[in-house]
């Protein structure tokens, strides 16, 4: 890696942190916008109006909005022991750390327990998830949309590109709501919902959250593969490969498949980027606890910490999945690499 | 892309897109005439006839067309009704985010390059923010509407600081002489704010009856700097103001755009207005999804303006707007409306799944999306009231990507 390359390295890192800063920025404001009284919430609704007082205090909520905004942003990023009893330590009541680094997204209105704690539990689910869901999407996805290809103008093709069509205006709450029916009430193999207990169970049920968002992906990916793969196999490139006598697998697999993946991974990545941040409707219907379920809650609760919470999250996702897809792009693409 | 009849012949020729036409046709109509042909009311239930031996609700016959739902409603006025609305809604989605995406796409792409001047920019979006505020109040969230425009007073002085700032330098390595009346109009407007801020305090901004006095100081002093620094225009432009490409600017917006999570923020900006009503779901729809649509035309727009006969006009003198108009947009114009097709698809989607959370517009108003929600709890017991909804979802949705699908093809025929 030389000079150039760290620069650029930089400037890309400065610029996803700045992201991440807007848009925790605006949510904080966003929040703010939306009519809600937080204090009422966790005194009560039989509290009395004294006592809401004392908590509105507590929570800060009496002060200016840019005082804060002022606080939120010193409590949200800031160093302290890398050793510490969130218990009994009243300063770091509410942080998660890395080290010396604190992160402290405050405490859920609604549980009491602090935010950072909560995606603490909640993060593994959607990620087991998002990665299951994009290893099924693409591996089904890029596999069919090589067949068609492959065989193009056949009925095998056309079969495919008519499944894809259909697949990619199914949304997932049609889909996740019928694979329900069919595979847990009507033939009862899968459990219904939730999220099991153990490492079998929980298996099995991850299987039909991965089904629905994993056969959305695939259709996406079935289309796109097909149609970069139908356009490079004109190239001379490949007729080239095949005039030298290279086995048909290796042309295929190494020589277009490999230029076909440049521009998938892109997509692949910002995919799992969204996915990361939470699977909001697919993680309701099937009443898996990931971010995007807590995100639906908070929402309906008008929960502001955990709302911020989750945005970040989502937020912190999209902008690492961009930045990899770039360096991924690198190494897939010698051009970019050499450049 | 072209049109003209040789796109007609292509777009004939395509099964799959007249079918997708097919589909589309059927649809509307169904939203149009559903609604007049329906017997009954959609929110009103029957309970004489439309309640079952066991108070269950009954399926589909000659009196309901589509079965009752669990109270007594009819499913087809109902699935009328809500495609009406579910068509509204994502027509007038897909015609914001698609004239703001194909805006920004082509300003970003035509002017890449160009240094913008940022009191400039931050004005505009002071602008922007004032018009959002006006829109917010019309779909009936004072409160919230008040926050845009203190926000738009906030971005209006910190643009007329900064460009005093400039004059200041200016003044300091001794060109006075570059300074004009649009300066004295930018020193007044500052001043009157801050008296105004002086006299009624910060928070009286965030106030929503307060900030009207200051934002027309702002506009009128952004109008006279506009007219009275035309004809100092040549002078002014030595002067150091601080700039950053649009190009730049404008994708840096979109990033940030689309790091938000699309459903979190819809849901937030559907929360922050007090009633959800068909106007916020569309203004929150097509003001939050036109960040794909921009990036794509952006990259058409790149091409195109570097095509010889653009760089050809733009070397006889044409100006600006006239390419723009004459040049680019027919040149963009294919793709939009390919894009748009498509929008309309996922923009169906979208409402459904607002409504499937339960974050579309209140009960009892039918909405598609709702009524799967609604049937998925019974649907051992009543399965019309999933299957239904559920199928002119994906019907709709089909026929647009279809519909959209045949355009690209017609429309560029390079892929097909």
């Amino acid at each position: 890696m030389n000079v150039e390359t760290l620069r650029l390295l930089l400037r890309r890192l400065a610029w996803s942190l700045g992201v991440v800063f807007a848009v925790t920025t605006a949510t904080f404001f966003l929040n703010r916008a939306i009519p809600s009284d937080p204090a009422r919430m966790v005194a009560g609704p039989q509290a009395r109006p004294a006592d809401v007082a004392r908590i509105r205090e507590q929570l800060g909520l009496d002060r200016p909005l840019s005082v804060q905004y002022a606080i939120f942003l010193s409590r949200l990023v800031h160093a302290g022991p890398s050793s510490f009893d969130a218990r009994k330590d009243g300063a770091h009541a509410t942080c998660g750390h890395l080290g010396p680094l604190h992160l402290d997204l405050g405490r859920s209105y609604q549980q009491r327990r602090p935010v950072v704690a909560i995606l603490k539990e909640r993060l593994p689910y959607t990620a087991v998830l998002a990665l299951a869901a994009t290893a099924l999407s693409v591996l089904l996805g890029v596999g069919s949309g090589l067949v068609a290809a492959l065989r193009r103008n056949s009925w095998i093709d056309a079969l495919t590109v008519g499944a894809a069509l259909v697949g990619i205006s199914a949304p997932t709450f049609i889909l996740g709501v019928t694979l329900q029916f069919v595979l847990a009430y009507q033939l009862g193999i899968l459990p219904l919902n939730g999220a099991g207990d153990g490492l079998v169970d929980e298996a099995r049920h991850l299987v039909l959250p991965t089904l629905t968002l994993g056969i959305f992906g695939a259709a996406f990916y079935t289309r796109m593969a097909r149609a970069e793969l139908v356009e490079l196999l004109q190239q001379d490139f490949i007729r080239t490969a095949r005039a030298k006598g290279l086995p048909p697998w290796r042309v295929v697999l190494v020589h277009a498949l490999r230029n076909a993946l440049v521009p998938i991974v892109t997509v692949i990545g910002l995919d799992l980027g969204g996915l990361l941040g939470g699977a909001v409707i697919t993680e309701q219907i099937f009443s898996w606890p990931g971010v995007g379920m807590l995100a639906v809650r908070a929402m309906r609760d008008r929960d502001g910490p955990v709302i911020i919470g989750t945005v970040l999250v989502g937020a912190v996702a999209i902008v690492a999945a961009n930045a990899v897809v770039d360096f991924a792009y690198a190494l897939l693409d010698p051009r970019i690499r050499h450049h | 892309m072209t049109f003209g009849p040789r796109a007609l012949s292509r777009f004939r020729r395509n099964k799959g897109a007249l079918v997708g036409a097919g589909i589309v046709a059927a649809i509307v109509l169904f939203a149009a005439i559903g609604p007049l042909v329906a017997r009954h009311d959609p929110n009103t239930p029957d309970f004489d006839h439309g309640r079952g031996a066991f108070g269950t609700p009954v399926g589909p016959s000659p009196r309901f067309w589509l079965g009752t739902d669990t109270i007594f409603r009819d499913v087809f006025s109902r699935l009328a009704h809500g495609g009406r609305m579910s068509l509204e809604v994502a027509l007038a989605a897909t015609v914001i985010s698609m004239g703001i995406g194909t805006a920004v796409g082509v300003l970003s792409g035509y002017y890449k390059g160009t240094k913008l001047r940022v009191d400039h920019l931050i004005e505009a979006i002071a602008l922007a923010s004032i018009a959002a505020g006006g829109a917010l109040l019309s779909a009936g969230a004072p409160v919230t509407s008040a926050r845009f425009v203190a926000f738009a007073i906030w971005c209006a002085g910190a643009a007329t600081a900064l460009r005093l700032l400039g004059r200041a330098i200016a003044l300091v390595r001794g060109r006075a002489r570059d300074l004009g009346a649009a300066d004295v109009v930018d020193l007044l407007a500052l001043a009157a704010g801050a008296w105004l801020l002086a006299r009624r305090g910060a928070p009286a901004l965030a106030d929503h009856r307060a900030p009207w006095a200051v934002v027309g100081i702002e506009l009128l002093a952004l109008v006279l700097r506009v007219v009275l620094a035309r004809p100092v225009a040549a002078r002014r432009a030595r002067l150091p103001f601080a700039r950053i490409d649009l190009d730049d600017a404008l994708m840096r917006a979109v990033d940030v755009l689309l790091a938000f999570p699309f459903l979190l923020l819809l849901m937030a900006i559907a929360a922050a207005v007090d009633r959800t009503t068909e106007s916020t779901i569309f203004l929150v729809l097509g003001l939050t999804a036109w960040t794909g649509t921009a990036r794509v035309i952006r990259g058409k727009t790149l091409a195109v303006r570097d095509l010889e006969y653009v760089v050809a006009s733009r070397a006889l003198g044409q100006s600006t707007p006239r390419i723009l108009m004459r040049h680019v947009l027919p040149n963009v114009a294919g793709l939009a409306i390919v894009l748009a097709t498509n929008s309309v698809a996922s923009m169906i989607v979208a409402e459904a799944a607002l409504s499937f959370l339960g974050l579309s517009v209140p009960p009892p108003a039918p909405s598609w999306g709702r009524m799967l929600e609604e049937g998925r709890a019974y649907y051992a017991a009543a399965p019309w009231l999933l299957v239904a909804p559920a199928a002119v979802i994906l019907l709709a949705v089909l026929g647009f990507n279809l519909l959209g699908e045949g355009l690209r093809d017609a429309l560029d025929p390079k892929d097909s």
